[in-house]
């Protein structure tokens, strides 16, 4: 399986700062109770930076960290705790879109046939050329839906072979 | 130029380049297939551009929300096939609710006189045709609004 991952240095800055804002309220409120005045020396400043840094990595990779994966048969995409996998012939259209300030996804359309919505690959996110990913999509959708007709053509012909063969027994 | 790597271009300048200032090209199809039609490609987008709050809300006020096309042909065209294409046009576009399109036919090689006189004779309101030939690095519009706007963006060769 290809996998195509790429740190997201935006992400990661709002992850570490939100952390940093957090400790920092939280230590004023300690601090406040325990000394009765709001004590920020430069001490618990380094103490906070260091901690946010771990936490804000923790907290980065379990929500927004992004990682895509692909192979013949199914792809899989996964953004922080939440993970999904699919298979290429479950889709039937793929289209490129921009999503602003020149990044592009790629969206795969669900077969008419299984309904529901579209899924966007964030395909300049995860460090993927778009255009050619998109192209690669297409054929990937194209042999997946191929492959799955052949073989349900195969399976209805395997049955109108056995129909007459049952018929045969019976009648014999 | 191939029309391979003219279509790479001419979506690009759809979505990200000069015709932005003319519609919010979106999201793009290869080998989109509409009303009995095959096109090598299908941008679609809305009027309405987005941006940070002052220019959303601008644009919300003042631009309407108009949706639009453009598609792309690149198989040998004549008279008959012209006008087959444009009723594909004209029933994709009830169909996906769409306000004005581009077609862009592109070659490499000159076109046939008869189509250029086709193309010159366009009255259509919502339709604008280009020609792009691509060898030539010409480009021959319909001499509808639609058609003459689209020239400038339909010529990305380099």
């Amino acid at each position: 399986m290809k996998t195509y991952s790429r740190l997201q240095i935006d992400n990661l800055l709002k992850a570490i700062v939100l952390m940093l804002f957090l400790f920092t309220v939280a230590w004023s409120i300690v601090s406040l109770l325990a000394l009765g005045d709001i004590w920020i020396g430069r001490p618990i400043l380094l103490a906070n930076v260091v901690l946010s840094l771990v936490v804000g990595w923790f907290f980065y990779r379990s929500r927004y960290h992004e990682q895509f994966s692909y192979d013949l048969e199914r792809l899989e995409y996964r953004r922080g705790a939440y993970h999904s996998s699919r298979r290429w012939e479950e889709f039937e259209r793929v289209s490129l879109v921009h999503v602003g300030r020149g990044q592009f996804a790629v969206r795969l359309y669900p077969a008419a046939e299984r309904g529901g919505g579209p899924v966007e690959i964030p395909a300049s996110r995860l460090g993927l050329d778009p255009s050619g990913f998109r192209f690669e999509a297409m054929r990937l959708v194209a042999a997946a839906r191929a492959g799955a007709a052949s073989e349900a053509t195969g399976d209805e012909e395997e049955g109108q072979d056995e129909g007459p063969a049952e018929g045969g027994d019976d009648a014999g | 130029m191939t029309t391979d790597e003219y279509l790479l271009r001419l979506e690009r300048n759809l979505m990200t380049g000069s015709a932005r200032w003319v519609a919010d090209f979106t999201e793009s199809f290869r080998d989109y297939r509409s009303g009995g039609a095959s096109f090598d490609l299908m941008a679609r987008g809305g009027m309405r551009t987005k941006g940070l709050l002052l220019s959303r809300v601008f644009s919300y006020l003042s631009l309407p929300n108009y949706q639009a096309a453009c598609l792309a042909y690149t198989r040998e065209v004549n008279e008959r096939r012209l006008r087959s294409l444009l009723r594909a046009v004209s029933r994709f576009m009830r169909e996906e609710n769409i306000d004005w399109a581009w077609l862009v036919l592109v070659r490499t090689g000159p076109f046939a006189a008869t189509v250029e006189k086709a193309v010159g004779g366009i009255s259509l309101r919502e339709i604008g045709v280009a020609l792009v030939d691509v060898e030539a690095r010409r480009v021959v519009t319909s001499p509808n609004y639609v058609g003459k706007r689209m020239a400038d963006h339909v010529r990305c060769f380099r």
